[in-house]
Order: structure tokens, then C-alpha cells, then sequence
């Protein structure tokens, strides 16, 4: 899929933008704070309605019009697909402020209007409708960051591509407050441990949904990061990811054997079954202690990744270098995975990454960037990419929240 | 700051506490009521305070009522083998438009959700239990909303009958009449595969 038309109002600081995008390498180019970024963005919250960065859709309301009477931010994207056009738009209005706000809150509420093709959709259909891939400096957090992030890149990486485990998320997530809730209750004994029954059977069954994809997830994914990895560095590592699943490391259970031997070729629904059958096992058997600590030990939201490059762990004991390579293996294979899921190419997003590069694995990046469908790529420094790609390539250049195309032949 | 009379903006702050009333329009209510008659307004005002001082709850089903037991709950053409569980009064209002069902309820007057601190204790279970400990009731059915909350609810509601006596139901769920088949989210269409009937 790639993206024809963008198009936005009051976003960041773009007060009004119209860009008409073909398919294959678009290289945006612009000195720093000029909406490079921005622009990035804007298309990952059109595809996924949430921003990579801000932590308040407020934010991304152009600062100018916050302080007009409708503070609003429009974002519009025309996308083709395979075998359909997509038209998605999201609206951003700040609702407006109520004096008395029940809960005493200061902080105008942000409200988020999402239409595709024009009929209104919720967040959670728009995920998936349109893939895109983010690249990013911050990618490195993957490694370094706390096992939140490293769930996260699972969670959107199948979220895109399995509306299911997008549902299944979400459900235990809202099962897992209450069931924490419940749990302080129980040890401060204003409830009864049999409250939990219910409880706990939501989150064994959407629990086991989670774990399953996740264990299936990775493996699909270490066939794709095998080469990818040995392709960007050029060398003969093998490099693979480990699913730490909490109940492995913490109940002392182990599903990937559970999964083995018949069930390897049962049906989906069997294997949830046997994953559900020990996770409810374990909690039974992890009761007292959940009551005792007042909240939920054991579950998918504990999950975590390891990154193993020949037998050693890389955020231990890889260089940063080697991490960076890493991250940018998983991002490459995200992409790959999506693609071999979907039978659409995802719309890939690099933002400034090759300046992060040493010029042998930027090549392997640009070269591997080149077939595909649609790419966005923003720099500061137009001299990272040789004269035959640029030459390939739709050049635009950022200034001040204002874009222009590029001739290339003015460039000295 | 003052901007206008005291009673006035009085009045607004009150009707900005309503739920669904913003700023804006508790305005315009009260500037309404100034230009109406004031035996008008004395009429609503006499409704306001009636609901709050003639309205009580049923002892019996908990709906709300003017008089204990509620007609529902008096009713002589009233099927007395089956009871309705619903979370609200609003959801018997529901019910009773659809000219459908003609048996008792019993409100519970919430569900649970721990968040919120909604415990079993906190609704009317006990009172239902003792309602069908009598035995003259053959069926329950458990009406509260198919939500994370409503289904908690139901589930522990339904543990405790068991062994009561009486039949428990739930209520179906599955695609609204009138809607489009490719609209349905797919829970809803899962739910209504799960529930299909022979036709």
C-alpha cells in the first residue's frame, strides 16, 4: 500500500499542509525543527491513532490555533491498497472547558474523531487498515528500555495484523485493573478470595490468546531476523529473540513444551486451551501471594523479550553499535512479517536513522529500502545517500511547517 | 468576577451538576425559566421536589415506586415464576416497553466492578436469594449489560442460584435488528454465531 494524498490542518506546526505522495522512496529533507518529524507523525497517528511520542493529543494541536476559539487539529490521509482505496481522517477538538469539572481536572478533554472512507469508526477498528513500519533513533530503547517497550513492539506488530489479539489486549488489560482492584480488597479483607473466580477466568482466556500469538510472533519473526541481521552487518552472527514469558520465568511453567510434540499441529483453538489449562493452574497455585501482594503477579502484561547475538545477550553485553544493528533487524523484519501476513507491503517510516549509521550498513538499509513499495525517509544531511538513489527518489524539502519538491539538478 | 445577579448564576451551577448539562446550556435553561410563568416554574419545581419525597424503593423488587410494593410487584396478571435480574430501573422501563415480558424483576442497583468499589455486598443479591428461597419462582433471567461489569455479575448472581431451585437464564446476545451484517464488530458477530438457532 502507499500513500497518494496528505493532507493537514493545524497539526504540530503545520497550520495548513496539501501533499500529493506517489509510491517508491520519498526523501524528505530540512534543517532540525523544521517538521520533519511532524510530517512522520502525522501518517503513523493516521494509521495507528496514536502518536509515537506525544503522551496528550493535545500536543499535536498546532500550538497557535490551541488558542483560538475551536482549537482543532484535521489529518487526512488517501491510501492505495491492493485491492481497495482507503480514506482516512482523524479529527483532534479540544472539548470545551468546564468550570466545575466533576473530577476537579484542569486539563481541557481531548476528544479524537476517526472516519475511514467516511463512515465513523472507533481507534480500535482503525488499527490495521493501513501498516506502517516507524524507524527511529529511539529504536534503541527496544534494547535498553524497560520490558514495557520491548511488549509494546510485539503488541503493535501483531495488533496490525490480528484484529483478535488487538481485542484480546485490550480486554485483559481492562480485566487486569479490576482483578487488581479486587485483589487489594481481598487482602484487605473488604471481599471474599471467591470473587475472583470470574475474574481470573476472563484473564486466563484472553491471557491465553495474547501468549500464544506472542510465542507464535517470535518465532516467525527469528526466520526473518536471521538473514536480515547477518545481512546488515555482514557477518556470520546468528542473532534470535528469546519470549520470556512470565509464566515460564516466574510460575516455572513452560509452554513452548506444552505446545510441543500433538499439539504442535493442533488447531488454534486447542492450543489456547493447553496454554489456558497451566495458566489457570498456576494461579490457583499463585493465589495466596497475589492476595498477600494485592496485585496481579502472574499474566502476558509481565511478558518480556531477550536478544541473544551468538549465545550472549545483547543489551548485557552488545556494544551500542550492536544494539543499534539489532533494533534495526527487528524493525526490518516487523515490516517483512506484516507484508508476508497481510499480502499488502506496510509503508515504511525512517526518521533521521541513517545518520545513525556506519556507511556499510546504510547501504544495506538504502539498498534493502529501494524494492520496496513506499518509504519515507527524512535527513538533514542530503550527502548520506548516493546520486543514483536520490536520483530514484522523490525529493522534498521542509522549511518552517511549509514543504516544496526538490530539483535535484539546483543541488550543488 | 460578577457577571450577573446571584440567584441566577445560582441557578446555573445547579443545572450545570445535571449529567449531559454543559455550561452553555444550563444558560439557556435558566434564562428560559426567567421568561416563563411563574406558576410554571412553581409546577416544575413541585415535580422536582415529589419525585425526591414520594419516590421510594420497592421493598420488594427495588424498582423505583410511589408505593411499596410497587404495581409490578402487585400485579395479579403478573407471571410470579419468573424474575427479571437488571442492573437499573431504567433497564425495567426497557423491558416493559417491549410488552414482551410479563413476570416480576428485581434491580440490582449496579454491578460489580471493583474499580469502583462495587462489591457483591453492595447490591441487591441478598434480597434477591431471599426472594427465591419462598420457591414459588421457576425461572431467572439475568438481564444485566453483556459488559465486562454485567458479566462479572451475572456469573456470580448464577453460581449463587444454583442449588436454589429455579432455572437460570441469560440473555442472548448478538446483532441488533436492523443493522448491517458487515458493521458488526467481531465480537458481536462471534457471540451471534455462538447463539445461532435453528430456523
Amino acid at each position: 500500500m502507499y500513500l497518494t494524498h496528505l493532507s493537514l490542518k493545524n497539526f504540530r506546526n503545520y497550520v495548513r499542509l496539501e501533499l500529493e505522495l506517489s509510491p517508491g522512496v520519498v526523501v524528505i529533507v530540512g534543517n532540525n525543527a523544521q517538521g520533519k518529524s511532524n510530517l512522520l507523525e502525522a501518517i503513523y497517528f493516521l494509521a495507528t491513532a496514536k502518536s509515537f511520542r506525544a503522551s496528550n493529543d493535545r500536543e499535536l494541536i498546532n500550538w497557535l490555533a490551541a488558542d483560538t476559539d475551536i482549537p482543532f487539529a484535521y489529518l487526512l490521509a488517501k491510501v492505495e491498497k491492493e485491492h481497495a482505496n482507503l480514506r482516512i481522517e482523524i479529527a483532534i477538538k479540544e472539548e470545551a472547558r468546564k468550570e466545575n469539572g466533576a473530577n476537579g481536572a484542569t486539563m481541557p478533554a481531548v476528544s479524537k474523531r476517526i472516519r475511514t472512507n467516511n463512515v465513523a469508526r472507533r481507534a480500535i477498528d482503525l488499527i490495521g487498515l493501513a501498516n506502517v513500519v516507524m524507524f527511529s533513533p529511539q529504536d534503541i530503547d527496544l534494547i535498553q528500555g524497560a520490558p514495557q517497550m520491548r511488549r509494546r513492539y510485539l503488541d503493535v506488530t501483531i495488533s496490525q495484523v490480528d484484529p483478535r489479539y488487538c481485542r484480546s489486549l485490550a480486554h485483559y488489560n481492562k480485566v487486569l485493573i479490576q482483578r487488581n482492584h479486587l485483589l487489594r480488597q481481598i487482602r484487605e479483607k473488604h471481599a471474599r478470595p471467591d470473587q475472583l473466580l470470574f475474574w481470573d477466568q476472563e484473564l486466563v482466556s484472553a491471557g491465553a490468546y495474547v501468549i500464544l500469538q506472542r510465542l507464535v510472533t517470535v518465532s516467525a519473526l527469528n526466520e526473518l531476523t536471521f538473514g536480515i541481521h547477518r545481512g546488515l552487518t555482514g557477518s556470520q552472527e546468528r542473532f534470535h529473540t528469546v519470549c520470556r514469558l512470565n509464566l515460564d520465568v516466574a510460575a516455572g511453567a513452560n509452554l513452548a513444551e506444552t505446545l510441543h510434540g500433538e499439539l504442535a499441529r493442533a488447531t488454534p483453538e486447542a492450543r489456547i486451551g493447553a496454554i489456558a489449562e497451566v495458566f489457570k493452574r498456576k494461579l490457583a497455585q499463585f493465589q495466596p501471594r497475589e492476595i498477600a501482594y494485592g496485585m496481579s503477579l502472574l499474566g502476558p502484561h509481565r511478558d518480556d523479550l531477550a536478544f541473544v547475538v551468538d549465545d550472549r545477550e545483547v543489551s548485557l553485553y552488545g556494544s551500542r553499535g550492536q544494539q543499534r544493528t539489532v533494533a534495526l533487524s527487528l524493525k526490518m523484519a516487523e515490516a517483512e512479517f506484516m507484508r508476508s501476513r497481510t499480502g499488502e507491503e506496510p509503508i515504511l517510516l525512517l526518521d533521521d536513522v541513517t545518520s545513525e549509521l556506519d556507511a556499510e550498513r546504510r547501504s544495506y538499509v538504502l539498498e534493502s529500502i529501494k524494492e520496496r513499495q513506499q518509504v519515507l525517509v527524512t535527513t538533514s544531511d542530503l550527502h548520506a545517500f548516493d546520486a543514483d538513489f536520490l536520483a530514484k527518489s522523490l525529493l522534498l524539502r521542509v522549511e518552517n511547517g511549509a514543504i516544496e519538491p526538490v530539483n535535484l539538478a539546483t543541488l550543488s | 468576577m460578577r457577571l450577573t445577579a446571584e440567584p441566577v448564576s445560582r441557578l446555573i451551577e445547579e443545572f450545570t451538576k445535571l449529567p449531559g448539562i454543559g455550561p452553555k446550556t444550563a444558560q439557556r435553561l435558566t434564562f428560559y425559566l426567567l421568561r416563563v410563568p411563574a406558576e410554571d416554574v412553581k409546577e416544575l419545581a413541585k415535580a422536582i421536589i415529589e419525585v425526591k419525597e414520594k419516590i421510594i424503593f420497592c421493598s420488594t423488587c427495588f424498582n423505583i415506586t410511589e408505593k411499596d410494593p410497587c404495581f409490578i410487584c402487585e400485579g395479579t396478571g403478573r407471571d410470579r415464576s419468573s424474575i427479571c435480574v437488571v442492573e437499573e430501573p431504567l433497564d425495567v422501563l426497557a423491558l416493559e416497553r417491549t410488552g414482551e415480558y410479563n413476570g416480576l424483576y428485581h434491580v440490582l442497583h449496579g454491578a460489580i466492578s471493583p474499580m469502583e468499589g462495587m462489591g457483591p455486598e453492595n447490591l441487591k443479591i441478598d434480597q434477591l436469594l431471599r426472594r427465591l428461597r419462598v420457591g414459588t419462582v421457576q425461572e431467572v433471567i439475568l438481564a444485566t449489560n453483556p459488559n465486562l461489569e454485567g458479566e462479572a455479575t451475572a456469573m456470580y448472581v448464577s453460581r449463587l442460584i444454583k442449588g436454589l431451585g429455579p432455572k437460570v437464564t441469560r440473555l442472548a446476545r448478538g446483532l441488533p435488528i436492523g443493522g448491517d451484517l458487515e458493521y458488526a464488530d467481531e465480537i458481536t458477530l462471534t457471540r451471534a454465531l455462538e447463539g445461532r438457532r435453528e430456523v
